[in-house]
């Protein structure tokens, strides 16, 4: 994929060209207070559907200070439903069969040309503003200070389900086994913590759907992808506010 | 003695150039091979016969002459059966090129339909799945009151498309010329009705179910005697036809020369006509008369 950094002064598109850099500066500051959709609030909407930008990198991280910061970009459109990322998943850690950590959703698009059948693969979020997090009373849930990966205490948890009913993406099950709520935690401790690069998940798909890495990397392949302008960059439950760390998009 | 030479009005069974007379139109009439649902190398891809076929209309040669073999799924067991392969334009990808249909490497959840779609698949009632194949109708092969009829679907029960596409018939109408000789030499149906995995091809009236036997007598006019009326009407209806074929007569125009020498000891005629069977070969206006 050809992945180019749009810079704001280079960037030319019709409708445009009017606009002076100072001004585009003013709308991106309207935008991000205005907009504040995506991580940390800095990603936002510069011209509708076109392009999505983040105004400062430089701000984002340093409100969200994770090295590495754990992120997933999804390219939807290229999955499959083969499973095999629910496989991969089951298996490294241990998921029984009435929850899971990930999982596919399916959506339908009748009135599509062509493809009617979308798959949108789901997990946990890994929000920057957790509302699980806030809503645990005995904080066996925290968001990890070093990673930004959500994790769990399974010893802390009452298994009161308060975080379930709380997360946006329906991402947390109880574990009867583990007597505790169980969540995805980006493997940590089967894979990334034993110097595995990539979760199972995104280890295991053969299409390239779930792709795997550190967003304050600015060479990382997750950073490339969000910050590049040509494709649309969207997250899920955008309204929430939870700021989540995973993204979608199309190609 | 003098030569009897055979003359026969309808010869059956054996010199006509069977033709497949009836024409195949991949789109009409043609039960399609159904849904096809591939598992690997992922769980899973469909393949709707029924869109391609009676949707594009696109004829059953377009594919199974080369490009997909026409037993389902077998592609599926080769290690180049992947989206590499397609967009090198193998398989699926000789047409979904973005050319000729949407490209492969393009609207992925179109033909991928997933575990989901696998199971939603699997729950269907089976005879929405069949992949039974085939005209419907049956092929007619020969001409006239000999013509077989030959059924696809007593046939594809037992039997993969590949069976006999097309190492043994091409799928192509008119294409095969199809006499016994050559069946009974174990090639076309002779493959396998030679008496071992099937009927033997010498149990005609299997397939010819219409005439088993010429209606008109067989006469011979020897030289010197008075002619023989041969009924076929009347001996099929004790015997069947590989009593007396080829052993004793050969199915063809002047195949037997017949003696009546040779009856006497036995052959032709006389295999049965010795006094015992039948009456004897000896009672001379018995046979021929006028």
């Amino acid at each position: 994929m050809n992945l180019k950094k749009i810079d704001l002064e280079t960037l030319k598109k019709e409708d445009h060209e009017k606009v002076s850099p100072i001004e585009r500066r003013e709308f991106l500051k309207i935008g991000l207070t205005i907009g504040g959709i995506f991580a940390g609030g800095t990603i936002l909407s510069v011209v509708s559907n076109m392009s999505r930008v983040f105004a400062s990198p430089e701000e984002f991280s340093e409100k969200y200070p994770y090295k590495p910061h754990y992120s997933m970009v999804i390219r939807q459109d290229k999955c499959i439903d083969c499973e095999r990322c629910l496989e991969a998943c089951a298996m490294t850690n241990d998921v029984p069969e009435y929850g899971y950590r990930t999982t596919i959703l399916e959506k339908e698009v009748l009135d599509a040309i062509g493809q009617k059948k979308e798959f949108i693969p789901v997990l946990c979020n890994h929000c920057n503003n957790p509302p699980c997090v806030r809503a645990c009373p005995t904080k066996a849930t925290y968001k990890d200070k070093k990673t930004g990966i959500v994790m769990m205490e399974y010893g802390k948890c009452i298994g009161c389900k308060t975080c379930v009913v709380a997360c946006p993406y329906n991402a947390r099950y109880f574990n009867e086994k583990k007597h505790a709520i169980d969540k995805c935690n980006f493997c940590f401790d089967t894979r990334l913590s034993k110097g595995e690069k990539l979760t199972a998940c995104a280890a295991a798909c053969p299409a390239g759907v779930r792709i795997f890495g550190d967003l304050s990397d600015a060479n990382s392949e997750v950073y490339k992808l969000i910050h590049q302008l040509a494709k649309p960059v969207w997250a899920l439950r955008p309204e929430v506010g939870a700021k989540p760390n995973v993204f979608y998009m199309k190609g | 003695m003098k030569k009897l030479i055979l003359t026969v009005p309808v010869v059956l069974l054996v010199t006509i150039l069977l033709s497949l007379s009836s024409i195949l139109d991949a789109a009409e009439g043609v039960i399609n091979g159904g849904d096809l649902v591939y598992t690997k190398p992922v769980k899973s891809v469909i393949f709707s016969h029924k869109v391609h076929v009676e949707d594009k209309g696109l004829g059953c040669a377009a594919c199974h002459s080369g490009l997909f073999d026409a037993k389902a799924l077998t592609a599926q067991g080769k290690s180049d059966f992947n989206m590499d392969s397609l967009y090198k334009g193998k398989y699926c990808g000789a047409c979904h090129n973005g050319k000729t249909a949407f490209a492969s490497n393009t609207q992925c959840a179109r033909c991928h339909i997933g575990v989901k779609g696998y199971t939603a698949f699997k729950t269907q009632p089976v005879s929405s799945q069949g992949i039974l194949a085939g005209p419907k109708q049956p092929i007619t092969i020969g001409k006239g009151d000999s013509a077989v009829k030959f059924k696809h679907a007593s046939h594809t029960g037992s039997f993969g498309c590949d069976a006999c596409h097309s190492a043994i018939f091409p799928m192509k109408s008119g294409k095969t010329k199809v006499t016994m000789e050559p069946i009974y030499n174990g090639r076309y149906c002779g493959t396998c009705h030679n008496g071992k995995k099937a009927f033997a091809a010498s149990d005609c009236t299997r397939c010819h179910t219409k005439t088993p036997a010429p209606k008109m007598p067989l006469v011979y006019k020897p030289k010197g005697a008075a002619p023989v009326k041969f009924s076929h009407d009347f001996h099929a209806g004790a015997f069947k036809c590989d009593e007396c074929h080829k052993k004793l007569f050969a199915m063809q125009k002047n195949g037997s020369k017949m003696k009546m020498d040779a009856m006497y000891e036995g052959k032709f005629c006389g295999k049965c006509h010795n006094g015992k069977t039948a009456s004897p070969a000896t009672d001379c206006d018995k046979c021929h008369k006028g």
